[in-house]
């Protein structure tokens, strides 16, 4: 405690909903007997125009320098009276709340003990706003450019949009030309576009984009720093570029699964492809006759593991057995238990292709469930119409392929709508294999420190509500880098991180989080405990010191109470703010 | 870009409230109009969200907060588009502001006179299995945080007496001389998020929804299992409020139907064995079973959920066509007659409460909205995207676009709605800024 | 004041779920016992058992620790450190004493308000058929466990992973170095108030006299004791400076 503190209490009716259980004036009486109260009122609406205009002038009047009004939760609450403090020329951390109402006068009935425990719950403020410091809202600078790593569709879509609005985008790609795996595609669905009709005009429009450099048999060597200035080294056909960007987009895309040699005779019997080999062939033209084709789904996913989603770890300890179970995953047998979601469509739209070209060829897709979701469905009425025969199979007896007389393959399985073994003669059989997370993500996720999911795509800041941000701020994710997409939402979400960056950098100077931890030096060991738990990364341990980055920080506190010298301490819930709390619970114990 | 353009964002669920807080955030002044008393849509209806179970208001009250405070954003709830001219950098909109007949910066949110109010009105948010009264808050966690007296509903209104709530409020906000208000707007763009309608399956006879008391809607499900919902989260049959002992639910009821709805609506299957396994969370001895055709747990999660729900849960999927439904005059217990789509027969089951997982569906404001605006509804009703795999969030008007369910089942689900709105925002930040610089 | 007993309850709420949910229980009316009163911090994980200690100390006689249910952490995984934390805390209190029920975590979310206003019920009844905290008989164990759960030692078997060894193992582990700990920190007390020996420092602890040896020759190796003097067959030990 610095300053003598003279604080101010004002307690709240809010109509009847305080007062008509809890005595208020005996609470206000009790306040005044406080020490370090030096002015103790009640209102019957605080939060009025009246009530806030009382703080203002009383702010002023008593020249009080801490304020705790007792009224309801500080969760909707807090914000307009931290305002009203600051209009009377208190620094808005200088406030406290005491809530009296959803966790007193509309949880009790009996009006004694209410009022006593409204009286305990303003003490405990009282007692915690004694140990209250100012704190600032820090500022940061954003650099308004931005690096975005995989030159696929989405990379592209995020380039061209964020340079549409007037910000430098470095477009960085490891391979010699721009595209992605959608170069290797012919036609698209679900409108059946060529391929370079959506893809060509991205690709003129990132190159000629005056506000796009673009870098292709290029890979990133390091990033340093944090949002709004990180530092780029990247290579370039061997030499060292570098600079400097206020935001990251990852578009690092994913792998399309191999099926290990041998699984369902791939790389064993000629005719046994994958469906984006199929597509080559449809592409250059090589499927010259009606043939007869089976198509087999959920080939390499869908694999019965069962993960607990929840318990996503940090990746750790998971980064490394990912990326040999993904490289392993090009030659054993083991798959992916999730659903990889464009392979049914996929397969119908060859099929349908296929049907097109040869209205004689016999097309069969053999399936566990057909998920064409969305107006999808029309796609897959589509596909029957021209014939092609949909069979299902179950995961416990999957097809198996034979040689057949004739230079031709079978196809084997059990077909439970007819309750019967049947097979099939064929000439070539299209396995759908899953996208799968690429190396490149994960050794990238690596070094900017984004935990991974399970399956080892990057991981969101939140599944639900904020898809597209990572737990590191001002880095993002767009495409399929994050899990399978198809185009169109490849492309939604590669605008949507282009939203997301273009708010940073277009605001130039962001407010960080004011409640952050701060260490001391001077008792910091820098034994790196700290920086291991925290969820942010925003923990940096050099020279034996560990440092808080502010802009990374969200005040959780985690690393307060682990750190083993209590070098670290968080900002407005210090252990002296809380200990004042607990102190107080019960009986008065201000001084 | 210039300093504070601005925008319209039509409907406060998920997707409009993302799209608010994106363009807000970027610099633009956004009006965010609602229809119904308070933001938060759909999703402020749902208990957990799948795939990691978070709770929902829990995530999406904090968002619909921001929405409250923040600087740029101008909240019109109890609103509706009158009428709209103008192309792209230059929209003139009318808006409705209707009587709300309670004073916005006088209510607390005390909520005293919905105690005293005389008449009782099925609660929507609570899909009708509570009450609400006349003046009403729509829901705990509303916001604005204050009431709305119902006109249709309300005795002095109708009849011309009563006036107990603004007597007992003892804020002077009731105001019953309150008169609707037309505002116009002038923004630089448009976006459409109007979500989406749950199908009334009373049109499919043979389910007896409706008729049967104990068959209901997913929707009316969320509500039931919800913590703070009607029951307090307790599964309690609606014709004796006792538990049942067996559950199941019936998928694709009104969707991939060429009757109703030709279309998967994608997330269903999703929700149902969410359900499913917050049933068997809440109450480990109740049977629970889906009957679907194809079960389409795609995308990030949900085929890991699915197995999940059969190995650890002990859900039972049944591939099937469900027939008919009798009810049991007795017990009101129902017996579903389905056909078991992997052996071909026909057989009965009988259980205690009847989920029908029902299409979800375009709301019919889309129609009007599309008049106004000009923009087109493709054949299902949903707003029309520019193109279907390049554009996907442009409308068919400049300068207009959409987030969420209204664009149809895309994926269907939050996150992706969440993604559509940040998409809409860049469309429109790409689309003015090049304006800008022509 | 009262006839019977009214336990008190010392509630620390995270502040993104758990106090939401107890703010919900006010707003649904939810009525429930007026014995807790509750502190909001960020997330449960800002909870340091120190802080569950000093509630004893202050008069509680019973501290429930709320957060988001897992998986829910606003702050990702706040609450899998809170409830590691509580666990083990809860097995060493036992050893000294103190019924591990009077320690409780639970996860509240922001839409289970009955579920907040019934948890304090019970706890508070819970706790009510334990009886007042004894403050009196252990309030040097308390003390002894304060320092210990704030000592460089104790935080960091708390918080490290300790991934060479199998879980239960690294707890057994880590619950005994901890209680090693407070019995170190009881010698420290008593030798905080004046010098002491073997036998006295038996006699006020209840430790066995080869058990005090061994921690005073850690406490010397410290250079936190030292052998001043030596009287009838025994050494006293004092606190260097
Ligand atoms: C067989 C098959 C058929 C498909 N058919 C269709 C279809 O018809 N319609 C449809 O909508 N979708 C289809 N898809 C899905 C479509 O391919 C994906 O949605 C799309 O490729 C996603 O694009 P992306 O940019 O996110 O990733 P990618 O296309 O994988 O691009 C990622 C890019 O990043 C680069 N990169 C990776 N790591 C680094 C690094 N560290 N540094 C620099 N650069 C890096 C890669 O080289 C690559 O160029 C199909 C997928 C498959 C497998
Ligand atoms: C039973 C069920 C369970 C679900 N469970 C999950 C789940 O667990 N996880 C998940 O990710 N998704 C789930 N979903 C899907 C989720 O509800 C939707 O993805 C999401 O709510 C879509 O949000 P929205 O904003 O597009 O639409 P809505 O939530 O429908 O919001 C639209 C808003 O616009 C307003 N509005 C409409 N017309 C007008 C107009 N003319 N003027 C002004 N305002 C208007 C409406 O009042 C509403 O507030 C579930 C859906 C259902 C039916
Ligand atoms: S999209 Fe179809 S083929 Fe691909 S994993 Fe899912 S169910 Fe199997
Ligand atoms: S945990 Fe504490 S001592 Fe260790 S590095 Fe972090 S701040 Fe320093
Ligand atoms: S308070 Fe939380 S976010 Fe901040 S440094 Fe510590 S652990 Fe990281
Ligand atoms: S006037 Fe209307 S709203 Fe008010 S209490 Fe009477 S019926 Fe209810
Ligand atoms: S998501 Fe499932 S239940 Fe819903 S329409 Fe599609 S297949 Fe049917
Ligand atoms: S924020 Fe609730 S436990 Fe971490």
């Amino acid at each position: 405690m610095k300053d003598e503190p003279r604080v101010g209490v004002f307690v709240c009716h809010c109509g009847t909903n305080i007062g008509g259980v809890v005595d208020v004036p005996e609470v206000v009486e009790y306040a005044k007997t406080l020490p370090y109260v030096v002015y103790a009122d009640r209102n019957l609406y605080t939060c009025s125009e009246e009530g806030l205009n009382n703080i203002r002038d009383t702010i002023k009047e008593y020249n009080l320098n801490r304020v705790v009004v007792a009224s309801c939760t500080p969760r909707t609450h807090e914000p307009l009276f931290r305002v009203a403090c600051q209009e009377g020329g208190l620094n808005p951390y200088l406030f406290e709340m005491a809530n009296i109402r959803e966790h007193c006068s509309w949880v009790h009935h009996d009006s004694k003990e209410a009022t006593e425990k409204a009286k305990d719950i303003v003490r405990m403020a009282v007692a915690r706003s004694l140990w209250l410091e100012p704190q600032e809202e820090p500022e940061l600078e954003i650099k308004d450019s931005s690096l975005v790593i995989g030159g696929g569709i989405s990379g592209l879509v995020a380039a061209i949009s964020l340079a549409d609005q007037g910000f430098k985008v470095y477009l960085v790609e490891k391979e010699a030309e721009l595209g992605g795996l959608v170069r290797q595609l012919y036609k698209l669905y679900p409108t059946l576009e060529d391929t370079s009709e959506i893809l060509n005009p991205h690709i003129e429009e990132a190159k000629n984009h005056r506000n796009i450099e673009v870098h292709t048999s290029t890979t990133i060597k390091d990033i340093e720093g944090y949002v709004g200035n990180f530092h780029v080294t990247a290579i370039k056909n061997k030499e060292q570029i570098e600079f400097d960007v206020g935001t990251i987009i990852v578009a690092t895309g994913a792998w399309n699964y191999h099926p290990p040699e041998g699984n369902f005779q791939y790389g064993v019997l000629d005719g046994v492809m994958t469906q984006l080999e199929l597509e080559e062939l449809l592409k250059e033209g090589k499927l010259e006759r009606p043939e007869i084709i089976v198509m087999i789904q959920c080939v390499g996913s869908r694999v019965g593991e069962i993960w607990s989603y929840e318990l996503v770890g940090l990746f750790h300890s998971q980064a490394t057995r990912l990326l040999s179970k993904i490289l392993g995953a090009r030659g054993s047998e083991e798959g992916w238990a999730y659903c990889s979601k464009i392979c049914c469509m996929n397969a119908i739209k060859n099929a349908i292709l296929i049907k097109e070209q040869f209205p004689e060829s016999e097309v069969t897709i053999l399936y566990q469930d057909l998920r064409t979701y969305k107006e999808y469905e029309d796609f897959y009425r589509r596909a029957r119409k021209l014939e092609v025969r949909f069979l299902k199979y179950i995961y416990e007896i999957p097809p198996e392929i034979s040689e057949a007389p004739g230079n031709k393959l079978r196809v084997s399985f059990y077909d439970p709508f007819a309750g019967e073994e049947m097979s099939i003669i064929c000439d070539k059989v299209a396995l759908s294999t899953p996208l799968i997370p690429s190396k490149d993500g994960i050794l990238l996720a690596k070094k900017l420190k984004i935990p991974l999911d399970q399956n080892g795509f990057l991981m969101e800041a939140h599944v639900k509500l904020r898809p597209i941000d990572t737990q590191i701020e001002g880095i993002f994710l767009a495409g399929t880098a994050a899990g399978p997409k198809d185009i169109s939402e490849s492309i939604v979400s590669a605008k949507a991180a282009a939203a997301r960056a273009s708010i940073l950098m277009g605001n130039k100077v962001i407010k960080t989080e004011a409640l952050t931890a701060v260490v001391n030096q001077d008792l910091c060991i820098g034994c790196g405990l700290c920086e291991e738990l925290c969820p942010y990364g925003a923990h940096i341990v050099k020279d034996g010191k560990s440092t808080v980055i502010e802009a990374l920080c969200k005040g959780c506190g985690v690393c307060v109470v682990a750190c083993p010298q209590k070098a670290i301490s968080a900002k407005h819930y210090t252990d002296d703010q809380i200990l004042a709390a607990v102190k107080n619970a019960f009986t008065e114990q201000l001084t | 870009m210039k300093d504070s353009k601005s925008v319209l964002v039509v409907g406060g669920g998920i997707a409009g409230i993302q799209a608010s807080l994106d363009a807000a955030d970027r610099g633009f002044k956004v009006y965010l109009v609602e229809k119904t008393p308070s933001i938060g849509g759909r999703m402020a209806q749902l208990d957990k969200t799948f795939p990691t179970m978070d709770c929902s208001i829990c995530i999406l009250a904090p968002k619909m907060a921001e929405c409250y405070r923040h600087s740029n954003i101008t909240l019109l709830t109890y609103s509706e588009v009158q009428d709209a001219k103008g192309s792209i950098g230059n929209f003139e909109v009318a808006v409705l502001k209707k009587a709300r007949h309670v004073k916005e910066d006088k209510c607390v949110g005390c909520g005293i006179c919905t105690e005293k109010c005389p008449v009782k009105v099925p609660n929507e948010f609570e899909m009708g299995l509570a009450d609400r009264k006349a003046i009403y808050m729509p829901f705990p966690q509303a916001v604005p945080r204050l009431t709305t007296i119902d006109e249709e509903n309300c005795l002095f209104f109708q009849k011309g007496t009563c006036r107990v709530c603004e007597k007992l409020c003892e804020a002077g906000a009731i105001d019953f001389d309150e008169k609707p208000e037309e505002i116009v707007l002038n923004v630089d763009a448009i976006i459409l998020a109007t979500g989406f309608d749950v199908f009334n399956p009373k049109a499919i006879t043979a389910y007896g929804y409706g008729k049967y008391k104990n068959v209901i809607t997913a929707m009316e499900l969320e509500r039931l299992i919800c913590a703070s919902g009607p029951t307090d989260g307790y599964i309690l049959r609606p014709s004796d409020g006792k538990e049942p002992e067996s559950v199941v639910f019936i998928q694709c009821v009104g969707s991939r139907d060429q009757r109703y709805n030709p279309y998967c609506s994608s997330i269903c299957c999703k929700y149902a064995i969410k359900d499913a396994v917050l049933i068997r969370e809440h109450h480990p001895e109740i049977d629970t079973y889906v009957f679907y055709i194809d079960l389409r747990a795609f995308g990030k999660g949900f085929q890991e959920f699915a197995n999940r729900s059969k190995e650890e849960y002990g859900i039972n999927y049944i591939r099937s066509n469900p027939g008919e439904i009798r009810e049991d005059p007795i017990t009101q217990d129902l017996t579903i007659w389905y056909e078991d789509t992997l052996t071909r027969t026909i057989k009965p089951l009988t259980v205690g409460l009847v989920v029908l997982c029902t299409a979800s569906i375009p709301r019919p404001d889309n129609k009007k909205l599309s008049e106004l605006i000009g923009v087109e509804l493709d054949d299902l009703g949903f707003f029309r995207a520019s193109h279907d795999i390049d554009h996907p969030v442009d409308l068919t008007v400049p300068g207009v676009y959409g987030c969420g369910f209204c664009l149809g089942p895309r994926v269907g689900d939050i996150p992706h709605s969440v993604m559509q709105a940040g998409a809409a925002v860049a469309r429109m930040s790409e689309e003015l800024a090049g304006m800008e610089e022509a | 004041m009262s006839v019977g007993y009214e336990p008190k309850i010392l509630g620390f709420l995270c502040n993104w779920c758990s106090y939401a949910g107890a703010d919900l229980a006010g707003v649904s009316r939810f009525e429930y016992p007026p014995n807790a009163r509750v502190i909001r911090v960020m997330c449960s994980g800002r909870v340091d058992p120190v802080h569950i200690l000093e509630g004893f100390k202050s008069g509680a006689d019973g501290v429930l620790v709320t957060g988001c249910h897992p998986g829910d952490c606003h702050y990702v995984s706040g609450n899998f450190s809170t409830e590691r934390r509580v666990e083990i805390m809860k097995k060493v209190v036992n050893k000294i004493g103190i019924d591990p029920e009077r320690i409780r975590l639970e996860w509240v979310s922001a839409s289970e308000g009955r579920k907040y206003a019934e948890l304090v019920k019970e706890y508070t009844d819970s706790i009510r058929k334990l009886g007042p905290f004894p403050l009196n008989e252990i309030s040097d164990l308390l003390d002894a466990a304060i320092g210990a759960f704030g000592s460089e030692r104790v935080r960091w078997l708390m918080n490290k992973q300790l991934e060479e060894i199998e879980p239960e193992k690294a707890e057994n582990v880590i619950i005994t170095s901890i209680e090693r700990e407070i019995e170190r920190y009881q010698l420290f007390q008593i030798l905080e108030k004046g010098n002491s020996t073997v036998s006295e420092m038996a006699k006020q602890t209840n430790l066995p006299s080869d058990v005090i040896v061994q921690h005073l020759i850690a406490l010397m190796k410290q250079g936190t004791a030292a052998i001043t003097a030596e009287a009838e067959h025994e050494y006293i030990y004092t606190l260097s400076r």
